[in-house]
């Protein structure tokens, strides 16, 4: 046990319980309120290893923009957020496909060694330094990124009329200006 | 003249301004303004190539991201002999559009993307590094897709405009690859071949490998050959401009631009090669049986910058680009008399729509027999001769001869795909002779238009072997020093194109009659039948993972991690 | 065991409990809230990451997955109103074409 420990402990704890509570809730509504506070916790796991930009990030973006976002969408649902059970196969598959990766994980985790270091400046001014200088491109593409998630889900949830097509255009049959074909 | 060809990519932009503002007002006489720009670009250029010399132009700076970011120019006679072709070319297909569009209602659109596109290939061959090369090479695939897809309301003329944009990508990708890898300080073309420039990541052939590339994915060549077939959907003008002489030769311009690195990778030169042979031989194949007019000229086209790609392939630059330069003029003559045709049919494209009905229309006829002749290489007489010639030459006496043997056997199946072409439209008894109709005043700057292009199919080859090797730069004409006027080779390509084409025309052209006949039907038994079961049976079984469930997906996944997981633990203990 | 085992275990019991609730359940909503949880937990991975190793990069990577995980749960959600317009009460299992 090292310093950080005890302060990570209760971080950890609530992330895993309310991570348990998003995926056993019985109504939406009371999974995106778990996904709430698991991203707080979260936010607190990322403040006490030092990050302190991603930690802050965690709390506006995240919490604030995203599960803000959730629990709109659940709230206008028609429903009120009722759910179908799981069917028969789905519940033991998901424990076995968890139970792999975990025993994956853990035994990667056995066979590796984790070096004790102590961290870098992970200051926000470094962190500045490396968004916009080596991840610049990166960073940069985040905007038509996002432009194209906005573009994506307005496309997705237009209905498409059928569009009635024309043969060969019709010809001109006096001069125009300027014709713009449609 | 040079420092004013440095810039001449600016040439067609007042045209641009002036048409797209509407400023000659009329149907009628929309594009005039643009029609200034490419003869003063043929000019100017043929003056530059004439004198000689070589100018550029350097703006430091200008894209930080790049190694090599400045605005580079560089004009020299290379650039200027293809901006002759480029002028030449772009001049006779505005005149020939003021006819062939002349009812169109999106006519003054129309020039303006053609001026869009005579400005970006200007730039594409003026560039003197990868980052304007880019610019241009970009510009001419946006140009290339506005006017393939300019018909918007035909179908299926925006998914072909979306298919050249795609294969377009792919090579923009590879481009942009190779600017991002150069060394810093190595960014000018010319630059490429010295040890320097090789020594980034993946040294000579790496770069070869990605240049070679984006000049397949312009050229159409090996897998990236499928759009230009589909490119036929645009309006005949433009199959003739862009898909004939100017953006797809862009591919072997690179090549031939950069030739000293190819030296220096002579697996990718030998791969050049390769894919070009095969591309010639599987086009021409292809254009055996094509069922559209247009699209048995494109896989033509194909088939011909697959031999340009073999010439370059070999070492020998020079002949590529002697093609090159001919095949723009009997192509584009090809072309635009296949669009006299097609124009006077009320657009129909159809080989059993048009057969016999080119009888009618003597200026095409003539054109498509003087480009048919052109293409098979007539000796002495026609330009396509010359350079085919070189091409097969060049290949049988390189380290690879076989190249310029399948090459010198390809040239049977030319003659067989160009006769199919001219017995069923030109020779055979027409059709519906009333489907045709004349429209003057359309027709005469079309058929005027295609008189430059028979007089270019014919004199192009003289020119080329008495003329080019003393104004291009040495380093390129090198190996070639003298060109044979004709020899065996030539002779017997010449033979073997004209037994090509006399033999499909001839098989074309036979009475009817002895076509009808009744077929049996064919009903398959025992082990044929159980290898198709067997393989109905296997299909089925892999079908079912595709069961469109997210569920099983997903357990899929996580299942296939944790494996993954564990073998690595395993394996790498 | 050292703090930094405390948040690899966190990290991989938080996995594998979102891949657990990917799997189980049928409405969408659900679903992708499953999703975020996983995406969470590389998050902290990856900021574990940067105070061993990555440093100030590391971090700023991390920045840029929560930009990724806002993009994606636009998209995800935008899919899952359109689910809305085939029932009440939607299924996953409804948006399927294939039949394999």
């Amino acid at each position: 046990m090292d310093g950080l420990f005890i302060p990570l402990l209760p971080g950890c704890i609530v992330a895993i319980a309310s991570a348990l509570g998003v995926v056993s809730a019985r109504r939406p509504v009371y999974a995106a309120i778990f996904l709430l506070v698991h991203s707080l916790s979260l936010a607190a796991l990322f403040g006490v290893l030092s990050a302190a930009m991603v930690a802050v990030g965690q709390i506006v973006i995240y919490s604030g923009a995203i599960v803000v976002l959730f629990l709109f969408v659940v709230t206008l649902l028609p429903t009120g957020g009722r759910e179908l059970a799981p069917t028969g196969a789905r519940l033991p598959a998901g424990l076995v496909a968890a139970a792999a990766v975990l025993i994956a994980l853990a035994a990667s985790l056995a066979a590796g060694a984790i070096p004790v270091v102590t961290p870098g400046d992970l200051s926000v001014v470094a962190v500045g330094h490396a968004l916009f200088g080596s991840l610049l491109v990166g960073f940069e593409l985040t905007a038509p990124l996002l432009l194209v998630a906005i573009i994506g889900a307005v496309v997705i949830w237009r209905r498409h009329e059928p569009r009635t097509r024309t043969a060969v255009p019709a010809k001109a049959t006096e001069p125009r200006t300027l014709v713009m074909h449609r | 003249m040079m420092p004013l060809l440095a810039w001449a990519w600016v040439f067609t932009l007042p045209g641009l301004l002036l048409t797209g503002l509407g400023v000659p007002t009329g149907q009628r006489r929309a594009g005039y303004a643009s029609l200034l720009g490419p003869p003063v670009l043929l000019v100017v250029a043929l003056i530059a190539l004439a004198q000689g010399g070589s100018y550029s132009v350097t703006f430091d700076g200008w894209l930080p991201f790049l190694p090599d970011g400045a605005y580079r120019a560089l004009a020299d006679p290379l650039s200027a002999l293809l901006l002759v072709i480029l002028g030449a070319v772009a001049t006779v297909v505005y005149v020939y559009s003021l006819g062939y569009m002349a009812d169109d209602p999106g006519k003054r659109r129309f020039f303006v993307y053609l001026d869009l596109f005579v400005a970006a290939m200007g730039l594409l061959v003026l560039a003197g590094n990868l980052a304007v090369l880019l610019i241009g090479w970009t510009g001419v695939g946006i140009s290339s897709f506005l006017l393939i897809s300019f018909w918007r309301d035909r179908p299926g003329t925006l998914g072909a405009g979306l298919q050249a944009l795609a294969a377009n990508a792919v090579g923009d990708g590879a481009l942009l690859l190779a600017a991002s890898i150069v060394p810093t300080g190595c960014g000018a073309l010319v630059n490429l071949g010295t040890s320097q420039c090789t020594a980034g990541f993946g040294g000579a052939e790496f770069l070869a490998l990605l240049l070679f590339v984006a000049a397949a994915a312009k050229s159409a060549q090996g897998p990236l050959y499928f759009w230009l077939p589909n490119a036929m959907a645009g309006p005949t003008p433009i199959s003739a401009l862009i898909h004939a002489a100017t953006m797809v030769a862009a591919g072997v311009y690179l090549l031939v631009r950069t030739h000293a690195l190819l030296t220096l990778a002579p697996q990718v030169s030998l791969w050049i090669a390769a894919i070009g042979v095969a591309t010639a031989i599987g086009a021409s194949v292809a254009s055996l049986f094509q069922a559209n007019f247009k699209k048995g000229i494109a896989y033509s086209t194909v088939a011909q910058l697959g031999y340009m790609f073999a010439g370059v392939g070999v070492g020998v630059p020079f002949a590529g680009l002697f093609h090159l330069f001919t095949h723009a003029s009997f192509k584009a003559l090809l072309f635009l008399a296949a669009g006299v045709v097609i124009h006077g049919a009320g657009g129909r494209e159809g080989l059993a729509d048009l057969r016999g009905l080119g009888r009618f229309f003597a200026f095409s006829r003539w054109g498509f027999l003087i480009g048919s002749l052109a293409l098979i290489g007539t000796p002495l007489i026609t330009a396509g001769g010359f350079s085919k010639d070189a091409i097969v030459d060049a290949a049988i006496n390189s380290s690879t001869p076989i190249v310029g043997w399948l090459l010198l056997a390809a040239v049977i199946l030319t003659g067989g795909y160009i006769g199919r072409l001219f017995a069923i439209v030109y020779m055979a008894p027409a059709v519906d002779p009333h489907t045709v109709h004349h429209d003057p005043g359309a027709e005469r700057p079309m058929n005027w238009s295609l008189v430059p292009l028979m007089v270019g199919s014919l004199v192009l080859g003289w020119v080329g072997i008495l003329w080019l090797p003393s104004v291009l730069p040495e380093a390129i004409v090198g190996p070639v020093a003298t060109v044979p006027i004709l020899n065996i080779t030539g002779a017997l390509a010449f033979v073997l194109g004209a037994i090509g084409f006399l033999g499909v025309a001839w098989y074309v052209l036979r009475p009817q009659a002895a076509l009808a006949r009744g077929e049996t039907s064919y009903r398959p038994d025992g082990w044929v039948r159980a290898i198709a079961v067997g393989g109905y049976a296997v299909s089925d079984a892999f079908s079912r993972v595709q069961s469109g469930l997210v569920a099983r997906y997903a357990f899929g996944s996580l299942i296939g991690v944790a494996v993954v997981l564990l073998v690595r633990v395993v394996a790498f203990r | 065991m050292s703090s930094e085992v405390l948040v690899l275990g966190t990290s991989a019991v938080l996995f594998a409990i979102g891949g657990a609730g990917a799997l189980m359940h049928r409405h969408p909503v659900a679903l992708l809230m499953a999703i975020e949880v996983m995406l969470n937990a590389a998050n902290l991975l990856i900021v574990l990451g940067a105070r061993v190793h990555g440093g100030a990069d590391a971090e700023a990577a991390a920045l840029v997955v929560l930009v990724l995980s806002a993009a994606e749960a636009v998209i995800g959600l935008a899919l899952a109103l359109a689910l809305f317009r085939r029932r009440a009460i939607p299924d996953v299992d409804d948006a399927v074409e294939l039949r394999g």
